[in-house]
């Protein structure tokens, strides 16, 4: 007898979110597109990715702040994609998805204290009154380290690092299900950056949180994810276990993105231009113009994902895999 | 580079606060940093270690609530601190030139990028003439599309017109780059020219300025925060903490040898390739508030788990002269450390 597997806790599949643009008729900047993905139960995964890859936006959809345009987004069973981000906002599965900005001098207003920031999703969403309120945040607040007397301080008066706890208190407060971190360390300095993730990684353990950990900085999501997802122009174009795709990026660009973390060796340098997120065609890799390794077939078919020996893969398939059509091939480094 | 010749740039004891309104900071205290000819240092500290108000007041142009209260600042054999407006405005983009950390900030968005990078030409131009070359002889609007082909922007005649808010932030920073190289300075100040770049762009502008610097012998100064790309492009490395020098090395022997308790703290928190979470060691405390009229001689003494009490009282100076040192009574392969340690 087949036992079926749990479902993962998030499932996406063909998910895309095109922009009109204005001024050109009938132009689509195809900022995600065809996107599936997946996260089970206390996973965390990564999602990697440089400016105009598409990752804001992705991440918004999944935060359900932006509608798509078209897609499945199943969380929990229940298809997301469906109900307007307008409706959603109000209804009590807003509190499964919760998002921890990456500047916490821009997503903290300014005029409410720490307390006010932590019990306000409390008070609007989790349906408490005044006094458990209160008595969540001074709870959320020792998980995360922040101490009680700073509950009463404005973000002014507050440090980086005090900020990103408090951020991250807000988003816990309502004990959601998956935690979004769009680069939550970015603003901060690196000595502080330690104690900040080290505090991620110990709450996602012990409250069994699934993360989805968005960052440009490799090495910080090496150390804070299970799985990672690479995203290119709107594409995601390999995932795998974290250690794997670090370790052995099978493609080009992932190659090249790992070989330019400083200090480690030679780097993959990549030339001409970034082809265009508007009305890409549909049959080109995006990464063919800059691509070291492109052949003839990368402008004529869309590579499907194959894993480490070539052969293609389900939708859902965790192992490491990569949209290429020479991903099992190794690239050869230039030198530095 | 020769560090047998005097050094280019040789900034002695130098002090600088600034006035506000919640009261004094001093943000810069007995600083010693040399650069030589040809030489490339990184200038690495957090938030708050005064690098690029540093930077700033080499150029002399700080915040108007800025007041230098000691030392020499001496480029060339000339003391700046001492030179006129005329005088500096001279030397800025001509001898000195300067790599701010947000071009789209830096440049100027009504103005096409060509005619910035003209500007500086043109500003200059009475120090161009009698420099032999092939470019002698090109007109300011040739000098700039070369300039932009220098940096590796490609069809420049074109995007000589260009605005900044239509070129990529990587385009943006090679402008710049561009703007500050155009008239063959002497010394580059790059102030942390990566910082919001993607990290493909940042490792191609970095290339791009360190093998122009090559290329001029000119010497550079790149601050940053972070260490492991001042370790991947500098010759040496300077850490400043809180105001302070407080190590000066080759590169390699910074992290083969750190000796400022602080520097050995900023590496192990940094993640690296082999870390793990666990690895991570974050350095403890704080900063100390710069306002305090009782501040310690020492800045990280309260952070710092080798402290004395002499490190409240005094400080031996970095020297700049020297290949490597520090300024730390208890350094952390010292011998003075091991006399601390046989303590009762």
């Amino acid at each position: 007898m087949n036992i079926s597997p749990t479902p993962p806790l998030l499932r996406v599949e063909g998910l895309s979110k095109r922009f009109a643009l204005a001024g050109k008729k009938g132009a689509l900047l195809h900022a995600v597109d065809d996107v599936s993905l997946h996260i089970e139960p206390g996973e965390s995964l990564g999602l990697v990715g440089e400016s105009g890859c598409g990752k804001s936006t992705l991440v918004r959809l999944l935060a359900r702040l932006l509608d798509p345009s078209e897609g499945r987004i199943e969380f929990d069973g229940l298809d997301l994609a469906t109900l307007p981000a307008r409706r959603f906002a109000r209804l009590p599965q807003r509190t499964l998805i919760q998002m921890v900005f990456q500047d916490p001098s821009d997503s903290l207003n300014p005029r409410y204290t720490a307390r006010d920031t932590v019990t306000e999703p409390c008070l609007l969403l989790a349906g408490m009154n005044r006094s458990q309120a209160d008595a969540r945040a001074d709870e959320v607040a020792q998980q995360v380290g922040l101490p009680a007397e700073l509950m009463s301080r404005y973000p002014h008066q507050l440090s980086g690092g005090q900020k990103a706890r408090v951020g991250i208190a807000r988003a816990l407060a309502v004990k959601p299900r998956l935690l979004i971190l769009d680069e939550p360390t970015a603003a901060l300095d690196v000595s502080v950056q330690a104690v900040v993730l080290q505090l991620l990684d110990r709450l996602r353990r012990e409250m069994k949180l699934a993360t989805l950990f968005v960052s440009h900085d490799l090495n910080v999501v090496r150390l804070l994810t299970d799985r990672v997802a690479v995203m290119y122009l709107g594409k995601i174009v390999e995932t795998g276990p974290s250690a794997s795709v670090f370790e052995q990026p099978s493609h080009p660009y992932t190659q090249a993105l790992v070989s330019s973390i400083p200090g480690l060796g030679p780097r993959v340098r990549l030339s001409g231009e970034v082809s265009s997120p508007i009305d890409p065609p549909r049959e080109v890799c995006r990464f063919a113009s800059r691509c070291p390794a492109a052949q003839d077939i990368c402008s004529r078919q869309y590579p499907a994902s194959r894993d480490a020996q070539g052969q293609p893969v389900a939708l859902h398939h965790s192992g490491h895999q990569s949209a290429c059509h020479f991903a099992h091939w190794p690239l050869p480094a230039q030198a530095a | 580079m020769n560090t047998a010749q005097p050094p280019l740039l040789d900034v002695q004891d130098f002090s600088l606060e600034f006035r506000t309104r919640s009261g004094t900071v001093n943000a810069l205290q007995g600083v010693n940093l040399r650069l030589h000819k040809g030489e490339i240092v990184g200038l690495v500290g957090e938030s708050g270690s005064g690098k690029s108000v540093l930077s700033y007041a080499l150029l002399g142009i700080s915040d108007a609530a800025a007041k230098v209260t000691g030392g020499s600042v001496r480029f060339g054999g000339m003391e700046l601190l001492q030179a006129g407006k005329d005088a500096l405005s001279e030397l800025r983009g001509r001898e000195i030139s300067m790599i701010f950390q947000s071009p789209r900030t830096a440049l100027n968005p009504i103005r096409s990028v060509g005619l910035q990078i003209e500007d500086v030409l043109r500003r200059h131009a009475m120090a161009t003439r009698g420099r032999t070359g092939p470019d002698q002889a090109l007109g300011f609007r040739e000098r700039a599309v070369q300039a932009l082909r220098e940096v590796a922007i490609a069809d420049p005649e074109r995007r000589f017109h260009a605005y900044p808010f239509e070129l990529s932030g990587g385009m943006c920073q090679r402008v710049m780059i561009a703007i500050a190289l155009a008239c063959r300075p002497s010394l580059l100040i790059a102030d942390e020219p990566t910082t919001g770049l993607d990290v493909t762009t940042q490792a191609s502008v970095m290339d791009l300025i360190t093998a122009l610097a090559r290329e001029r012998e000119m010497a550079t100064l790149f601050i940053t925060h972070d260490l492991a790309l001042a370790a991947e492009y500098c010759d040496r490395i300077v850490v400043m903490h809180a105001g302070h020098a407080v190590e000066s090395a080759p590169t390699r022997l910074l992290f083969t040898q750190p000796l400022h308790p602080y520097t050995a703290r900023l590496m192990s928190s940094t993640p690296a390739r082999d870390s793990t979470l666990a690895s991570l060691l974050p350095v403890p405390g704080q900063l100390p508030d710069l306002r305090r009229s009782d501040l310690p001689a020492c800045r990280f003494v309260d952070r710092c788990e080798r402290a004395a009490p002499r490190c409240r009282e005094s400080l031996p100076p970095l020297d700049s002269s020297a290949e490597h040192s520090t300024a730390c009574w208890f350094p952390l392969n010292g011998a003075a450390a091991a006399e601390l340690e046989s303590c009762p």
